[in-house]
This record gives C-alpha cells, sequence and structure tokens, in this order.
C-alpha cells in the first residue's frame, strides 16, 4: 500500500514538474515579446516617416 | 509580420548584412532571411523565432556580437541566435571535425533553435543542389547526419527538411550513376 501511495506521489510531482516546464516557456517569450514590442513600437513609427523625409 | 520586434529584426538583419550577396545566385544575402524567417512564420513559430530567424546569420557572418544583440533585442533573441550559430574555428581541424563541433553545438539547442536551423537547412539545401551538384553531394550527406541531432525541432519543419535531404541526395545518387 505504501509502495504504491509513492508511485502516486512520484506520478503527480512528475505531472507538476512538466506543467511546470510546459508553462514557463510560453509565458517568458510573452513576456519578453511584450516589452520587446513597447521599446521597438517608436522605431517602427520613425522608420515609417523616413520616406516621407526624403522626399522633402 | 508586422510585430514591432520582427521589423526591427528585419531592418537590423538587412544593415549588419550591408551589401553581402548569395553565392550562387548574387542575390541580395537578405533573401535567404526573408525566406528562413517566412518558412518560421508560415509554421507558426513565436514571433521571437521569427525574428531570430532574420537575425540567424549575424554572428557568424557580420561584426554584430552577442553582447549587442542581448541589448537591442533582449536575451531569448539572442541566446536564439547563438544556438544556430557555428562555434568551430579554421583551427579546429579538418571540415568533419569542424562539423563535428558545430552539430554537437546544434544538439543542445532548443526546439526554438531548431526550428531556425532548419528552416536555414531547407532554404540551403535548395540553393545548392540547384547550383552545385557536385559541392550538394557533400552538403547533403553532412546535413543528413545534422537532422539526427535536430529531431527535437518542429514536426512539420524536420519533415520538410528530411522529404528536401532526401530527394536532394537521389537526384543526386541518380546524376553521379
Amino acid at each position: 500500500m505504501q509502495h504504491l501511495q509513492a508511485e502516486k506521489n512520484l506520478l503527480l510531482t512528475t505531472a507538476r514538474l512538466l506543467r511546470e516546464l510546459l508553462r514557463e516557456k510560453p509565458i517568458q517569450y510573452e513576456e519578453e515579446l511584450t516589452a520587446l514590442n513597447a521599446v521597438l513600437e517608436p522605431f517602427n513609427s520613425s522608420a515609417e516617416e523616413q520616406p516621407a523625409d526624403e522626399q522633402s | 509580420m508586422t510585430t514591432p520586434v520582427i521589423l526591427q529584426a528585419r531592418r537590423f538583419a538587412t544593415q549588419a548584412h550591408g551589401e553581402q550577396k548569395r553565392k550562387y545566385t548574387g542575390a541580395p544575402y537578405t533573401d535567404h532571411l526573408e525566406e528562413v524567417a517566412g518558412m518560421l512564420f508560415e509554421h507558426d513559430e513565436h514571433p521571437l523565432t521569427v525574428a531570430a530567424g532574420f537575425l540567424h546569420d549575424v554572428l557568424e557572418d557580420t561584426d554584430v556580437t552577442k553582447k549587442q544583440l542581448e541589448e537591442v533585442f533582449g536575451p531569448i533573441i539572442a541566446q536564439l541566435v547563438w544556438e544556430v550559430t557555428d562555434q568551430s574555428k579554421l583551427s579546429d581541424g579538418n571540415r568533419a571535425a569542424r562539423k563535428t563541433i558545430d552539430r554537437d553545438h546544434l544538439a543542445k539547442s532548443s526546439k526554438e533553435g531548431a526550428a531556425i536551423k532548419l528552416a536555414d537547412l531547407i532554404s540551403n539545401s535548395r540553393d545548392i543542389v540547384a547550383h552545385d551538384p557536385n559541392f550538394a553531394v557533400v552538403y547533403l550527406r553532412e546535413k543528413d547526419e545534422l537532422l539526427k541531432v535536430l529531431k527535437h525541432g518542429p514536426l512539420g519543419l524536420y519533415a520538410k527538411a528530411k522529404e528536401q535531404i532526401t530527394a536532394g541526395r537521389s537526384t543526386g545518387r541518380s546524376s553521379v550513376s
């Protein structure tokens, strides 16, 4: 009985670790993407304005 | 592909590669970068991976450093580009020895890094098979070995790369015999 309980605990721990592993990367990627987009957005706007500057 | 990070990666890579051209066609080097990033986009890779696709050759072929990439594009993109950058030096020995070093490095890549390398491999194989059939025999053999350490990459890109290399090798064999 104790043996079965130990196996069950091990399985639950493994499942939790796997869930964390799978979740960790997308969250990390999404956070970085949001932060980068916020920082880089103004550069995009200035790049779009450039052709108009060149024409003048 | 209109996310700011992708657009900026494209601009940065275009400036960094400057006037570089593709070896066989003389086309702008950015054609290859567009093809690699485009493939990643089509296979629904994350925007950071697509951005790294545009930048995948800057550490190998330009003066840009990993530190600079980190400063502009953050640690994830810098890490992805580093994962797909050859680590061998000419002083490491013959071509086979250098390829082993680079293959061992790629074996440790993330799934996203493997995705970039697979797209790069598809683009380069296409070019070499079309323009240099003699070198293609050696190149495709090396890439077949490389595929063995990229099995952790996305299934769709892996299958496409495998199909292309197998087709290229059978064409090479039939043209040699």
